[in-house]
């Protein structure tokens, strides 16, 4: 088993090579960290909202239900100051965007119907998170006094119905009463009168108006937070649209797919080495055929990569708490599949390049031409549709995308299949250009 | 350690070695007619030798000979264009595996990994010769002993001086106890303190009884080291016999007398060849080359000969009976060109 000794030997080189150890893991992980945290937003992630500051100078059950409203809304949180002097001067420094006072008699006047103005403080540098924030706290706004004009509403057709209903009972009653008196004049005296008469309501107050009114304010507020109307975005497939990945979800594959081509620089190098010092000669002087020695000086890239995946997923698991999705063998089967075209890439370097400054150069600039259409650096669901497509003639658009499927996306081994079976063949291209240029001597 | 073996089972497992037949001790390596051609030119040209076990053979020529071809062609490292190798009666073409496996090459650069220490590129060497963890172990503890860097085993390489890598070079290739060693240049390169050292260490694998193909552009090595040396120039092998057979070629000397013109270095060799103890003339250019039997005793008489003939001689030197005298004479070149 000549090519596990020198798979072996490599092994222990690149160990004692700390320049790699860095490339390989330590800088991805630096930047899955960096990138992370510095794209949060951008994926959608809720953690981190904008900070409200409000002052509520009225103090009422009205400006609570407000305040309450207000930090309910995504990616909204509210910070209560006391005085709007603090407002004043934490957005005047730039530290939060917006700060709302709640003025006295907020309430009373809410009650009254009348107009009240809510004070705005905002830093206009921040243009287009006020506006976005502004619209937001106007929607609150409006559902807390729609509940006022709903119970005025609700007053005055209760108040119409109840006069409605007495004038048609008075005047039944009044007929009632002629008819009674005019029958009771044709008969003999003592007889045709009632038994037991029963005083008839003056006014029919079987109407319960608080009910009713508190029925339709429910019913007004609930239609106007789930509208009956509502819009679900689908894709042109008909299918629902996938759910994007966050921060975590994307840096951590999108890295570690980057970083996985990585090991072409050092495979290329690794060749140039042992042919420069004699070493690879030396070696093909001892009993070793030339396969032996290919995929022994392979199988390296090929244990490193798999070990910089498994690290990597490691490290977005353990540290940031990111979700590996439900299928373990689709993970594995993904991995397997990135690391196999990325070591035969490098094999193809190794093949084509014949000085240290070519290795270097074109390695550089074919990983990071290729991560980059690929998606590793910038999310695929954000380019354009001519990009995504273009994206699809990378090894590394087709193991990101698989490594979604089922970090993202609850995938199985199944929904990957077809990413495994490019990559493999993305790989078996490399490695057989690579048989035809390597030169052994 | 290194002994020689006789009649029985060869080193490797399965594989019957007959060393000898008939009381005659066979070859260890026999090549015929070996050719090598790059691109329509050719590099080697027709060499044939045979060599015995436990010999040292020195090939001596200058950088561009086509020594390193040859060896390169000897150990199965690159293929023949013509000619055949047998190796312990082994033919190399169709088994080259098999002879790779009973022989070493100590190459011209140092082959090492300079970043392992030296007991792990022993350790990664000797691993692809099959030998398992614990044969590997002993040989390399007793490969480190011979040429006395056991001390400094896990020392990484590129911590040693030029002399030390040069001897761990060599150990990477005897470590697997080969019938064959061939040697390329192994003392290029270092002080003359480290080369007496691998001198001492090569003596040693001599005396073991290791059979070496030793390639050099020095006269002292082939002259100390060898048994027997091959004279090689572009590619050809001018002559092959013991350091002392080469040097009878040029009897006691060499007189080379620089003259005037080519027309009176002519008309001296002439006048040369007449005279009983030369052995040989030949002229270049205006230069008179004369093999004389004993030439500080002669040139007299040869002197007072042309001068008696008007053949006005510009200089006149007395090369020794050396092996550079040999090269020199047989190539029309120092080996140092």
């Amino acid at each position: 088993m000549n090519f596990l000794n020198i798979a072996k030997k490599d092994i222990k080189l690149m160990l004692k090579d700390p320049g790699a150890l860095v490339v390989l893991f330590l800088l991805p992980m630096m930047l899955i960290t960096i990138m992370s945290f510095a794209l949060k937003p951008v994926y959608g992630d809720q953690s981190d909202a904008v900070k409200i500051l409000v002052a509520d100078m009225d103090k009422s059950e009205d400006s609570k239900r407000y305040i309450e409203g207000i930090d309910e809304v995504e990616g909204m949180d509210v910070d209560e100051l006391e005085k709007e002097s603090e407002i004043e001067k934490s957005v005047q420094d730039g530290e939060n965007p917006m700060g709302i006072i709640i003025p006295k008699g907020f309430q009373d006047s809410l009650e009254k119907g009348e107009k009240i103005d809510v004070k705005v403080i905002s830093d206009m540098a921040q243009l287009e998170t006020v506006s976005v924030l502004q619209k937001a706290i106007e929607g609150v706004a409006q559902s807390l006094s729609v509940n006022y004009e709903i119970s005025s509403m609700v007053d005055e057709q209760v108040a119409s119905i109840n006069q409605t209903m007495e004038t048609q009972v008075n005047d039944i009653t009044k007929a009632y009463e002629e008819r009674i008196a005019s029958l009771t004049a044709q008969l003999p005296q003592g007889a045709g009168q009632p038994a037991n008469q029963e005083a008839v309501p003056a006014n029919g107050d079987a109407v319960n108006t608080d009910e009713l009114k508190s029925s339709l304010t429910s019913q007004a507020q609930s239609s106007m937070k789930e509208p009956m109307i509502g819009f679900v975005t689908a894709s042109t497939k008909g299918e629902k649209e996938p759910p994007t990945p966050d921060a975590f979800q994307q840096n951590v594959p999108g890295f570690t797919v980057m970083y996985a081509f990585f090991i072409v620089m050092y495979a290329g190098r690794s060749f140039l080495n042992e042919k420069s010092s004699g070493t690879f000669t030396r070696i093909l002087n001892a009993p070793v055929n030339r396969w032996t020695l290919f995929f022994g000086k392979m199988l390296p890239n090929f244990i490193v990569g798999i070990a910089q995946v498994a690290v990597l997923f490691a490290f977005g698991y353990f540290v940031f708490d990111m979700s590996l999705g439900t299928s373990p063998f689709g993970l594995a089967a993904i991995s397997i599949a990135l690391v196999w075209a990325s070591s035969c890439l490098g094999m193809l370097i190794a093949a084509l390049f014949k000085t240290e400054a070519q290795v270097n150069g074109w390695s550089v600039l074919i990983v990071l031409t290729l991560a980059a259409l690929g998606g590793t650096m910038v999310p695929l669901f954000i380019m354009p549709d001519f990009m995504k497509q273009l994206a699809l003639i990378t090894p590394h658009a087709w193991a990101l995308n698989g490594f979604q499927d089922i970090l993202v996306r609850g995938g199985g081994l199944e929904d990957v299949v077809s990413n495994i079976g490019v990559l493999f063949a993305f790989g078996l291209a490399f490695l057989l250009v690579s048989v035809w240029k390597l030169k052994f001597d | 350690m290194y002994k020689t073996v006789r009649r029985g089972r060869c080193r490797k497992a399965g594989c019957r070695q007959i060393t000898k037949v008939g009381g005659q001790l066979l070859n260890i390596l026999e090549c015929t007619e070996l050719e090598k051609e790059y691109n329509g030119t050719r590099v080697v040209d027709k060499i044939s030798f045979k060599m015995k076990k436990g010999e040292t053979l020195g090939l001596l020529g200058p950088n561009g000979a086509g020594k390193t071809t040859t060896i390169s062609m000897l150990s199965a490292q690159i293929k023949q264009t013509g000619g055949t190798i047998q190796i312990n009666g082994h033919e190399i073409k169709g088994n080259e595996l098999k002879v790779k496996s009973l022989v070493g090459v100590v190459p011209q650069d140092i082959a090492l990994y300079p970043e392992l220490n030296a007991y792990e590129n022993l350790q990664f060497f000797g691993s692809l010769y099959k030998l398992d963890k614990k044969q590997l172990k002993k040989k390399i503890d007793r490969v480190l002993d011979l040429i006395g860097l056991k001390d400094r085993a896990k020392d990484p390489i590129k911590q040693y001086s030029g002399g030390m890598k040069r001897r761990i070079n060599i150990a990477a290739a005897i470590l697997h106890d080969p019938l064959v060693v061939f040697m390329d240049e192994p003392t290029v390169g270092i002080d003359p303190q480290s080369r007496n050292k691998i001198y001492e260490l090569i003596a040693l694998l001599k005396e073991q009884g290791m059979s070496i193909v030793y390639t050099t552009h020095y006269m002292e090595e082939a002259t100390n080291l060898c048994d027997r040396v091959a004279i090689v120039d572009r590619g050809k092998m001018i002559q092959l016999d013991s350091v002392k057979g080469l040097i009878k070629e040029i009897h006691g000397g060499i007189l080379e007398f620089q003259f005037r013109d080519p027309d009176t270095a002519q008309s001296a060799k002439a006048l040369a060849e007449e005279y009983e103890h030369v052995k040989e003339a030949r002229v270049s250019d205006s230069k008179l080359e004369a093999v004389v039997k004993d030439p500080q005793e002669n040139i007299g008489y040869l002197v007072e000969q042309f001068r008696t003939y008007s053949y006005e001689i510009m200089n006149l030197t007395i090369m020794p009976p050396t092996l550079e005298t040999l090269f020199l004479y047989k190539t029309g070149k120092a080996l140092r060109d």
